[in-house]
């Protein structure tokens, strides 16, 4: 196995170098993906989706009932 | 046999879900119908694979450059979270009927914490390519197995809800369910190879 020895700045450095490109990584992934448009008869996979125990994930149906909720409030 | 013995412990001995404990949340949540079930075992499959790949290169080039112990962690996660975007982008644009397959599971892959654990293990020196790729495979294989056990034996719990007492119904007669098939399974690791 090859190893390089860096100095403790350089180590510094290139650590917050490669967390800040995966960051960038990420953002630039999810905005690709936010911006493509759904396959038709794809856009309401959600619907597939029964939940699980977590309250604060968008897929739990808690979370569609709220909206339901809010939006015949609005009606009303 | 080394390659038989890791699919057989990822699989039935050491299953990730029965006897580390890892992916509850989406074990519980996902197992209440065998469709449902299939298809969160299939993206994860799919998932686990392809960013095991990525991250075994990505754990040699940190470790190349001596920064495998504290940085290792966090690349993955994003390069997990990034990955499941980019596949999620790729199958919108370019395979819409897999889409449409995997749909909302593939997002909710990004928390599945079995996925992360997959990419910290096979960073071990004890893994070369090839059984990094049969580990890589038979664990999300070993979830899905039990996966759809546990979907089976919730089904019936479900039809027989009536007969269940009242403060067992629900999550605590599918917990101590998965406890029970833990046991079972921990009789495969006295299996040895």
């Amino acid at each position: 196995m090859i190893n390089l020895y860096l100095g403790q700045i350089e180590t510094i450095l290139l650590s917050i170098g490669i967390v800040i490109l995966c960051v960038f990584l990420f953002i630039g992934t999810y905005l690709l993906n936010k911006h493509t448009k759904k396959p038709e008869g794809c856009e309401d996979l959600t619907s597939q989706c029964e939940g699980c125990k977590v309250l604060t994930c968008g897929h739990n149906p808690v979370n569609k009932k709220d909206d339901l909720k809010e939006k015949e409030k609005n009606n009303d | 046999m080394q390659v038989f013995s890791i699919a057989f412990a990822a699989l039935l001995g050491s299953n990730i879900i029965l006897s580390r404990f890892l992916g509850i949340c989406s074990f519980l949540g996902v197992s209440k119908n065998r469709k449902n079930a299939l298809g969160m075992s299939i993206a994860l499959i799919v998932v686990v694979m392809l960013s095991a790949i990525i991250c075994y290169g990505l754990g040699a080039l940190l470790t190349l450059l001596g920064m495998q112990d504290y940085l290792q962690l966090v690349v993955f996660i994003l390069v997990i979270a990034s990955f499941v975007q980019l596949l999620e982008f790729f199958l919108k644009k370019f395979i819409p009927s897999l889409y449409k397959a995997l749909g909302v599971y593939l997002p909710l892959i990004t928390t599945n914490c079995v996925v992360l654990q997959v990419c910290l293990d096979i960073m071990s020196p004890d893994y070369n390519f090839g059984t990094m790729l049969v580990y890589a495979f038979a664990v999300p294989a070993g979830y899905c197995l039990v996966m759809m056990l546990f979907s089976f034996i919730r089904t019936r719990l479900e039809l027989n809800n009536a007969d269940t007492p009242k403060a067992f119904q629900g999550n605590a007669i599918a917990l101590i369910a998965a406890g029970l098939m833990a046991m079972a399974f921990v009789a495969f690791s006295g299996f040895a190879f």
